[in-house]
């Protein structure tokens, strides 16, 4: 499919159709890739890619799902780290931690794109309990 | 992508009948906290001596504060429509939903 799409841009930009009969022509594509009857589900952001999604299965059933689009962990680790107390910030500087070196915006980066299945946690306890942390 | 106007809070136990449904205009939200903002910004010029105070337990200025809490609300919002917690046990659901 994406071999037609190469080619109605080609033919767009050798001037043989006009861009709007190209944009038809992709959309066209674009509705082919759908399956008879395929209802897909409403993408949950399109404003970056990624979304953080935290799973917990407790053993008892009870079930948790926390999804953070990657944009607004971004936003919120940026702030985080101007909202730790003075007392808290102290603290971690007599442990030989410098919150000034950590680059949050590369940290957020590595998460979003440093492991190739986006899992970053996967932990199964004998008694059932399940944690899963990735991004996708 | 249209933003999200509301977030919207569900609760349904098993002794409820029709579960508990919580809206919150996020667009009214954003202008609350930005307005909250300014009027912090005003207290703290009229008495410095109190934003003095307040930063020596909280770390940033309070004003700081707000402004951080004005800055995630377009965040939440820029994604439309999405879940962002949904809790299940055995007699209880919680969801927070994006609309």
């Amino acid at each position: 499919m994406d071999e037609q799409r190469m080619q109605v841009l080609q033919m767009i930009s050798e001037g043989k159709i006009t861009p709007e009969e190209g944009a038809r022509l992709l959309d066209a594509l674009g509705q082919d890739e759908k399956e008879p009857g395929e209802i897909r589900p409403r993408p949950a952001r399109e404003k970056s890619g990624h979304m953080l999604r935290i799973r917990v299965i407790d053993e008892d059933g009870t079930k948790v799902n926390v999804n953070l689009p990657m944009g607004l962990v971004r936003s919120a680790s940026r702030l985080a780290t101007k909202v730790i107390p003075n007392e808290a910030r102290e603290a971690m500087n007599r442990q030989g931690i410098d919150l000034s070196e950590i680059d949050i915006e590369e940290l957020v980066n590595e998460l979003e794109n440093g492991t190739g299945d986006g899992r970053l946690v996967d932990i199964q306890d004998e008694d059932g309990t399940k944690v899963e942390i990735y991004v996708d | 992508m249209r933003k999200s106007l509301f977030l919207v809070v569900r609760v349904k136990t098993s002794e409820m009948k029709r579960g508990l449904f919580i809206p919150m205009p996020l667009f009214v939200l954003d202008e609350v906290v930005k307005g909250l903002a300014d009027l912090a910004e005003l207290v703290m010029w009229l008495a410095p001596g109190l934003e003095r105070r307040v930063s020596a337990h909280v770390g940033p200025r309070p004003v700081e504060w707000i402004r951080m809490v004005a800055d995630i609300i377009p965040e939440l919002r820029a994604y439309g429509r999405w879940t962002l917690v949904e809790v299940e046990s055995a007699d209880t659901r919680v969801y927070i939903n994006m609309y």
